[in-house]
């Protein structure tokens, strides 16, 4: 009978190891399919990295991405180093009389003594090296139409007064929607779900109308002065923010003898200072990365553009002649949104996250 | 004094919707102001031939600009390339990012917030980023035909022929699908644990959990996702714009309604005409939109609700 214990206990043991390896093999394969996936989805990505580093045209068999042919220097004499294969072995040869029947390359190591390889020298594998060109960027910096310093100004202050406007109206539209009784409420409730609903982009015939008749075309005005008057998104975001304090906070500050102005700002405010930060953050990626309005709005003048705009004139001019330093151009524009992104990771996904589950 | 006193007799109800309007009057300025006044404008304007740069007085047309809205060629294909979006995209927009996010919230994936991170992150490259990235990824030497010949297959010339440009734009389109995973993560990490725990004493198969408790739990967020997707159906434009240069592409294969607005009321300048076309496509959007909100309230579930 006493055997028996440790040998039931060692099978129990022997079948939890067994499901612990089960259950990592099957989180292997998982996160090695997921992997891939996302490989596959960003390799566009990592190409434009790779074609940012690279030169504006490959020679033939050069390889993507940065990558440079070996050159030996001979004789004030550029040579290519080839992979020959000469007595039955492989030498890194420099090309120095190209022919189709049989070439003459020298050594590297000992350029004096010529060696003739009996074949065409094209269909000899060249050598390449890993050399990122980072002057692509410094090159990009300087040829955008306008240049990235204004475009990168213009982009900031489109961006920072429009999310600056943003904030203060769609607070204000947010708590009164959310704290004070009036007739029509349900009605203007209704109005911030059909403007979130509804194509705003359809809007913008009419609205070009309006700002070329009062002659804002040409000009930011149209870009910044309606962020001023609220935006739907954002304020559906804070008003679910604002419902989420309960009311007894505004209660007893009254009760201190604050008025609602005072109760917004020394009590509420801190209150939901994350989803501040967090539709700030949406809305200056949204007008950073916003490409129609600017282009409606500032057709035909260089010096107000902002990036996204400056990006589609530097690439329908030179696309076709400098694609590496689109490629360059393209990567620092992207910078800004990430890194904003990667700061404030969880409130930005906070905003995102919450229409899809509120009604 | 005289102020002092009346406050006085103001009643408390009267005070606070006093402040509710202040609070509200900026946004309801600016609804006045940029929607409603010009919409109202645009409205007349849709039945005459107004043109924003001739000198010409502007006259009455009546329908002229509907009926040659619906006799125009290139308004033809571009309403039929936004239904083709809305009917072949738009669903791809919606199931591969609940395979993904299923995946993504799967108890073996190791690493979850760095892969959610990774798919995530072509939503925050600018639109216009991303149309130059797959005009050089879709390209005759780019790396999904690179890929393809690796393969022996013959590559499609996917951005000049017109069979091939759809397919193109639902490849592009399922690169910002990122959002949509996120918000179907958030869904499913808020499922009441008890559900599942309820249904596994009652017998229930993990697939039949899958349709009855987890389909339900997401229907709001996908519900969600179908409209805001068929508004940017409707809405599609920069992507086409940057690789066909506005034109429309072969054939008008990459023509949507939006960027044959913006052609005809910034490149001609046709308001009148462009108006009616904006009118045309508010009232459709508004038709579809009703209808899915009416079979929404059927198939939808949210929390807190009862269902019938």
């Amino acid at each position: 009978m006493s055997l028996v214990i440790p040998k039931v206990r060692t099978q129990t043991v022997q079948r939890q190891n067994q499901r612990i390896w089960r259950s990592r093999i099957v989180s292997i394969l998982v996160t090695a399919l997921i992997a891939w996936t996302a490989w596959v989805f960003l390799t566009p990505f990592y190409e434009q990295l790779n074609a940012s580093l690279g030169a504006a045209s490959r020679e033939p068999g050069q390889p993507f991405g940065p990558y440079v042919g070996q050159i030996f220097n001979y004789q004030n004499q550029e040579l290519k180093i080839y992979n020959v294969p000469i007595n039955g072995s492989t030498q890194q040869l420099a090309l120095l009389e190209p022919g189709r029947t049989s070439s003459v390359f020298i050594d590297p190591k000992n350029p004096n003594t010529p060696i003739t390889y009996e074949g065409s020298y094209r269909a000899l594998e060249r050598l390449w090296t890993f050399s990122p060109r980072f002057s692509n960027y410094a090159e990009a910096w300087d040829r955008l139409p306008g240049g990235f310093v204004r475009g990168l100004s213009n982009t900031f202050i489109i961006a920072g007064l429009s999310t600056l406007g943003v904030l203060i109206s769609s607070t204000f539209t947010a708590y009164g929607l959310a704290r004070f009784n009036m007739p029509y409420k349900d009605f203007l409730l209704g109005l911030v779900t059909v403007t979130l609903m509804l194509p705003t982009v359809v809007l913008f015939v009419p609205q070009y109308i309006l700002f070329f008749k009062i002659g804002w075309v040409g000009t930011w005005l149209p870009l910044i002065v309606p962020s001023f008057f609220g935006s739907a998104y954002s304020i559906f975001l804070l008003r679910q923010f604002f419902l989420a304090i309960p009311k007894e906070f505004d209660e007893a500050a009254k009760v201190d003898g604050a008025n609602p102005l005072q109760i917004l700002w020394f009590i509420l405010l801190p209150l939901i200072r994350p989803a501040l930060i967090a539709v700030a953050i949406l809305h200056f990626i949204f007008v950073w990365n916003d490409f129609f309005y600017p282009t409606l709005y500032l057709a035909g003048k260089t010096d107000l553009m902002p990036v996204s705009v400056l990006m589609r004139m530097f690439s329908s001019s030179y696309g076709s002649s400098t694609p590496h330093l689109i490629s360059a151009a393209a990567v620092i524009a992207t910078v800004v949104p990430m890194v904003l992104f990667l700061i404030a990771q969880r409130p930005f996904i906070r905003a995102i996250t919450m229409p899809g589950l509120d009604k | 004094m005289l102020l002092d006193n009346k406050k006085k007799f103001l009643s408390l109800e009267r005070v606070e919707q006093r402040w509710g309007w202040f609070f509200l009057a900026p946004w309801l300025l600016g609804l006045l102001l940029f929607t409603a006044f010009p919409m109202l404008v645009s409205l007349v304007l849709a039945f005459t031939d107004y043109n924003l740069v001739t000198d010409e007085p502007t006259r009455f047309v009546g329908l002229k600009n509907w009926v040659s809205m619906v006799q125009d060629p290139q308004t033809q294909s571009a309403f039929m390339n936004t239904l083709k979006y809305i009917l072949i995209v738009v669903p791809l927009l919606i199931l591969s990012p609940l395979v993904l996010a299923l995946f993504l919230n799967a108890k073996p994936l190791w690493l979850k917030g760095f892969f959610i991170t990774l798919f995530f992150l072509p939503n925050l490259i600018p639109g216009v980023v991303t149309g130059l990235i797959w005009a050089g990824t879709l390209s005759p030497t780019g790396t999904v035909n690179r890929f393809l010949q690796g393969f022996g297959i013959t590559p499609p010339a996917w951005l000049t022929e017109a069979a091939w440009v759809m397919p193109a734009i639902a490849i592009i389109g399922l690169w910002s699908i990122g959002n949509t995973i996120l918000q179907l993560i958030a869904a499913l990490k808020n499922a009441p644990k008890e559900l599942y725990e309820a249904a596994t004493i009652d017998g229930a198969s993990s697939i039949t959990m899958f349709f009855r408790i987890t389909i339900p739990l997401m229907s709001s967020v996908l519900f969600f996702n179908v409209i805001t997707s068929i508004i940017g159906g409707f809405q599609y434009f920069v992507v086409s714009f940057l690789l066909f240069n506005g034109q429309g592409g072969p054939n008008d294969a990459g023509m949507f309604l939006m960027l044959k607005i913006f052609k005809e009321a910034i490149t001609y300048r046709n308001m009148g005409y462009a108006s009616a076309m904006s009118w045309a496509m508010l009232l459709i959007t508004l038709l579809i939109t009703q209808v899915l909100f009416a079979l929404g309230k059927r198939f939808v579930f949210y929390a807190g609700e009862e269902r019938k």
